[in-house]
């Protein structure tokens, strides 16, 4: 069996998962392992050095597959972490990231950080809602590969102050180097006027200025895509801070989005992802908006249709490879075969370099829960188009240095996020009986 | 049957279950059936885990009864899976069946008490999910 590639490490440990040797002492160098969000970021964050880029990775060690996995991850003698392939005694060097300092401390209401955000790789994940409203029993819709549900309140704050959540942010990005923070939330009625004020963009809108103002760095909004009529809300938050919005369809043949996503289909339907996702492309540009899918579960050549459709827009593909977690509704399927993944991974780049996306302009943006864009060039043959695109990025990264040293900064934001004229007015709480203002 | 009832604690852990009628219930359930149950020593309340192995590998499913802190309406079957990190203390939750305790001498559903020993059986398979199975948990596990 060949030596792999870091690209090809990084999907095979994806798909076989780790086991952990006894030698190490993850305990006392590792992070903590935590299942938050949708439930992705519950493994072993590592670190695969390469020579074009090293790969940080949330490789998974919980899940029952990963019991069976032929790589071993073991403290090796000469110091430091190593993977070794079982089958072939193949080593791999990784560096295992500490526990920031940070996620000890609480927040000055005594909220400890590691509650309010976590390093998913080297950006800071925040939830910014109650659970998604597709796991509430009445509507029972939560999408089959998602443990969200069971997470918050339980791994997480359910409601997060403002000032926590910028304290959070600051010392991450002081202490951690962070550029980019992204929030996320799950459904919350974006089909449902008369919910407008409770949708995720605008429980998004108060943490995303606040962050902006005092703060800085790079910021992502990831919820539920709200219908054509509400699309200024976008406008909204780009003018609060937003710099990127992303958009999870999971899959791109409708009978699998049906039967997988009951709660988005039967609330949104795939027409909102797309519809959203080429707004805010023509908003924000080319390469700041990115298209979420789930590889490993709907036919490849599905998934290779939707990163031909996600970059023909100018979006580019966060794809994960499928991971069936402890508690999921799919959590008794088989995780997807790493050649399958490889040649989901190698599309996505031709896809990338075909439609000429940018890629990695910003600094330290290393997402561990998915196989980045960048982390496939590892994939592809090093011909000539590889070699212009890669040039033609470091060209594109250059040029932004001062704009992106400008964005790190905070910045004053005139808009508000709480009132907006299309938003109707807030309603007033009711006076208490006897109160002056009852009189 | 229990397997492992010459373990150190585990007569005492028995014992205190059977003090309530779901927890008699239950010890009554795994004494007889064919399943090699084993009663955990060391975690509040009654947990028992069961040998058998799911796809190849070694099931993790525990069930766990315990009464959630004033509650004394309530008794509770948590279902979920311990880390197989060997530090980690995480649990993995699925949920909970919620057992109302009446004046009398309550008996468990027998029906439903076999989907529950099925559903543990299975390793949790969605499939398998007991009807009253409470996916929301509003209380603390202890």
């Amino acid at each position: 069996m060949p030596r792999l590639n870091p690209g090809e490490l990084e999907i095979d440990l994806f798909c076989k998962g780790l086991r952990i040797d006894a030698s190490c002492r993850l305990d006392r160098d590792a992070r903590l392992f935590s299942r938050t969000r949708a439930g992705l970021g519950s493994g072993l964050e590592l670190v695969i050095p390469g020579d074009l880029k090293d790969i940080w990775m949330n490789a998974p060690v919980e899940e029952d597959f990963c019991a069976l996995s032929p790589y071993l991850v073991r403290w090796s003698e000469a110091g430091g972490y190593q993977v070794i392939d079982t089958r072939s005694d193949e080593d791999y060097e990784v560096h295992i990231p500490p526990t920031p300092a940070w996620y000890e401390r609480t927040t000055s209401t005594g909220v400890p950080m590691s509650k309010i955000g976590v390093l998913q790789g080297t950006y800071l994940g925040i939830y910014v809602s109650e659970a998604c409203m597709f796991w509430n029993p009445e509507e029972n819709a939560n999408c089959a590969f998602c443990t969200s549900g069971v997470n918050v309140g339980v791994n997480e704050v359910t409601r997060k102050r403002v000032d926590d959540v910028v304290e959070v942010a600051r010392a991450a990005k002081e202490e951690s180097g962070v550029t980019f923070t992204h929030f996320n939330a799950g459904y919350q009625w974006e089909d449902k006027p008369e919910h407008t004020r409770a949708h995720g963009l605008n429980r998004a809108a108060p943490y995303v200025k606040a962050v902006r103002e005092q703060v800085g760095g790079f910021l992502g909004v990831q919820v539920a895509p709200v219908l054509p009529h509400d699309h200024w809300k976008y406008d909204w938050l780009v003018d609060l801070g937003a710099d990127h919005f992303s958009f999870c369809y999971e899959f791109h043949n409708p009978d699998y989005f049906k039967s997988f996503c009951p709660g988005k289909f039967g609330h949104l339907g795939q027409d909102a992802f797309f519809r959203a996702m080429e707004y805010t492309t023509k908003l924000l540009g080319k390469g700041k908006v990115s298209g979420e899918i789930i590889a490993g579960i709907e036919p490849i050549e599905d998934t290779l249709e939707a990163i031909d459709y996600i970059t023909s827009v100018g979006a580019f593909p966060t794809v994960c490879i499928f991971r069936p977690l402890i508690g999921a509704d799919l959590e008794h399927l088989e995780s997807p075969a790493a050649e399958d993944m490889q040649r989901v991974m190698e599309h996505m780049w031709r896809a990338m370099v075909r439609n000429k996306i940018p890629l990695e302009i910003i600094p330290n943006i290393e997402v561990s829960l998915i196989v980045q864009p960048g982390d496939a060039a590892y994939l592809a043959p090093r011909d000539l188009g590889w070699r212009a695109f890669r040039a033609r990025n470091a060209i594109v990264r250059a040029l932004a240095g001062p704009y992106v040293a400008w964005k790190l900064k905070p910045h004053a934001v005139k808009a508000s996020a709480t009132d907006h004229p299309k938003l109707p007015p807030r309603r007033q709480p009711e006076p208490r009986p006897g109160s002056e203002a009852a009189a | 049957m229990i397997v492992n009832l010459d373990e150190s604690g585990v007569g005492e852990v028995l014992e205190a279950a059977g003090r309530s009628p779901a927890g008699r219930d239950l010890v009554a359930r795994l004494q007889a059936g064919e399943e090699p149950f084993f009663v955990a020593v060391g975690p509040s309340g009654f947990e028992w885990g069961v040998f058998n192995e799911v796809r190849g590998i070694a099931n993790r499913a525990r069930l766990k009864l315990f009464t959630p802190e004033d509650r004394d309406d309530l008794a509770v079957v948590l279902a979920y899976k311990p880390s197989q990190v060997s530090w980690s203390h995480d649990r993995y939750a699925y949920g909970v069946w919620e057992i109302p305790v009446g004046d009398g001498e309550t008996a468990l559903d027998a029906a439903e008490l076999e989907a529950w020993i099925a559903f543990q059986v299975s390793g949790f398979h969605p499939e398998k999910r007991p009807l009253s199975l409470v996916r929301q948990i509003s209380y603390d596990i202890p």
